[in-house]
């Protein structure tokens, strides 16, 4: 059985975090692992690529320019088609859901995505997710008789280097899309706050109700000197700016206190804040998802709790 | 004409209280379904860019039981003008063989542009609208923010890749497109809407063909809570003091 671990990378970006995806092809094959480099400069990250249990590396050009789902979901199909792995994992994060799935469908593979477990069995493997914000965990199995793709919720281990680089192979993906007529990025805003540099954030969620609500919550931040965050539907409904959103579709932080008012927990939010030193929830709902990831909470109106810390700070 | 299709999915209530029945039902006391929040958005802007064209057709899709209706009804009374239920009475969960069935539908219906819900908010795979493309061999833009009208077969979208950074595509349709959130709040249909949304047409449908499975689901079970948050308990003023002396016990 052969393990292909798929790694995104460009020049600019932080070296990957390979460690939960070398960790599960350990656990399910170690015997047979290769990796695939897609990326516009692939032989740029050859030497942060020394991986013990990798054998061999391979590595697909992508064509340059603009960040390109459809170069990618090719490229994944060309390197799958040619080494035939029976199991391809891949990082759970946006980058990978806008191509990934595709690749299962173009090739017909078995699939899963927001792995958080793995585990051989003799009809073949089975993974654990989660659904339901959380609430329920599930077992699939994922088909025997044909290759699968699992995406999985890394936790951005680092992974034990070897002195030896393994084998490398190159090829180039020419893929013609001439269906995408341009792709610009936008730039963030000029006032664009780093959340993850600071030390205490003041989250507020979809409980906020307004944007006419959130100087009260500037007003607590400026009193304990926090900065202001805020969840998907605070971002979504325009009361914050993408620049301030924490979850796995904005900034991951790890603030040593993360106060969460009116956040319920979805699963997006969670995997953007649950490395956080101490986290204290407030919501009025005690069924809250949120509640299971804090440290602290408190089944109460975020508005009052927010008024009497302020008055008190 | 302007043909849209909307993958559409009927969701648990967020934040309904759940739990796992033998043979993996998963149910709940008084279990409503509603429309998934993000497939919402795809239809609000389905509708928008139908009204920008000055005409076209939005057709709702989606695998259910006969039970789906009442959730196809809201977002019929939005505007779209019609629905189909390609019918399938277990519970699949899986997101490559539900995309494999809708594909061979939207092929038949040659929509110019499919749209639908990045991810739903029950089971969350995030991958039917991306497999859908595919299987389909057509481009799939990814959690878009916006869609705007560019002539005639062309939209531009405000495109999220991750890390708060956005993109602007222009693509040609036919084109696949997953939707995070419309260009304006997804709209409340009047009581006349409702009413006339009554009539319009929902097509029910036998899946003859079953389409390979990424997986197969075979156990469920409440979740080990990683962590029990210690709850602080008193008044307002209690709480939040509570709160502070943690703040302050932390701060470097």
């Amino acid at each position: 059985m052969k393990t292909m671990i798929v790694i995104e990378w460009e020049p600019g970006d932080e070296i990957p975090k390979m460690g939960a995806l070398v960790r599960y092809a350990a656990g399910v094959e170690p015997a047979s692992v290769a990796l695939a480099v897609l990326s516009t400069a692939p032989d740029q990250l050859r030497k942060h690529l020394a991986v013990k249990l990798a054998a061999a590396i391979h590595e697909v050009c992508l064509p340059a320019g603009a960040y390109l789902p459809e170069a990618r979901r090719q490229a994944l199909i060309d390197v799958v088609s040619q080494f035939k792995p029976d199991l391809v994992l891949c990082r759970s994060d946006y980058a990978s859901a806008a191509y990934v799935p595709a690749v299962a469908a173009a090739l017909a593979c078995g699939y899963a995505n927001g792995v958080v477990g793995a585990r051989r069995e003799s009809d073949g493997i089975v993974c654990q997710r989660t659904v339901l914000d959380g609430k329920i965990e599930t077992d699939i199995r994922l088909p025997k008789d044909r290759p699968a793709i699992v995406l999985i919720r890394s936790d951005d281990a680092d992974v034990e280097i070897s002195e030896a680089i393994p084998p490398v192979s190159s090829s180039v993906c020419d893929v013609a899309t001439d269906q995408i007529v341009s792709v610009c990025d936008i730039p963030v805003q000029k006032d664009a706050v780093e959340i993850s540099s600071s030390d205490i954030l003041v989250c507020v969620g979809r409980g906020l109700g307004g944007a006419e609500k959130l100087p009260a919550f500037d007003a607590l931040a400026a009193k304990i000197s926090a900065l202001v965050c805020g969840s998907r539907p605070v971002i979504d409904n325009g009361w914050l700016p993408s620049s301030r959103q924490v979850g796995q579709s904005g900034r991951r932080v790890q603030p040593k206190v993360y106060l969460a008012f009116g956040v319920s927990g979805a699963i997006q939010h969670i995997v953007g804040m649950e490395n956080s030193g101490t986290i204290v929830a407030v919501n009025s709902d005690p069924g809250a998802p949120i509640f299971s990831v804090a440290h602290f909470g408190a089944v109460a109106d975020m508005h009052e709790i927010a008024k009497a810390m302020t008055d008190e700070a | 004409m302007l043909r849209i299709v909307v993958c559409v999915k009927a969701v648990m209530k967020p934040g309904a209280i759940v739990n796992v029945e033998p043979g993996m039902t998963i149910g709940g006391p008084g279990m409503t379904s509603v429309v998934n929040e993000l497939d919402l958005f795809a239809v609000e802007e389905a509708i928008r860019l139908k009204e920008a064209a000055g005409g076209g057709e939005v057709v709702l899709l989606t695998v259910g039981t006969k039970a789906v209706e009442g959730v196809l009804r809201k977002c019929l009374a939005m505007g779209a003008d019609r629905a189909i239920v390609l019918e399938q009475n277990d519970q699949i969960a899986d997101p490559i063989s539900i995309a494999g069935i809708l594909s061979r539908e939207i092929a038949a219906i040659a929509a110019d542009l499919v749209l639908s819900g990045a991810q739903s908010s029950d089971i969350g795979h995030g991958s039917v609208g991306c497999a859908i493309a595919g299987f389909l061999k057509r481009p799939c833009v990814s959690f878009s923010k916006g869609i705007a009208r560019k002539g005639d077969g062309m939209v531009e979208i405000t495109s999220e890749i991750g890390g708060g950074k956005l993109q602007q595509v222009v693509a040609k349709l036919p084109l696949v497109v997953t939707v995070q959130t419309s260009s304006g709040p997804a709209r409340h249909p009047n009581i006349k809407a409702v009413r006339l949304a009554k009539d319009k047409p929902v097509a029910f449908r036998p899946i003859d063909t079953p389409s390979p499975r990424g997986h197969e689901a075979i156990a469920a079970r409440p979740s080990v809570k990683a962590r029990q948050a210690t709850m602080l308990e008193g008044s307002t003023n209690e709480i939040a003091k509570a709160i502070l002396e943690i703040v302050r016990s932390r701060r470097p």
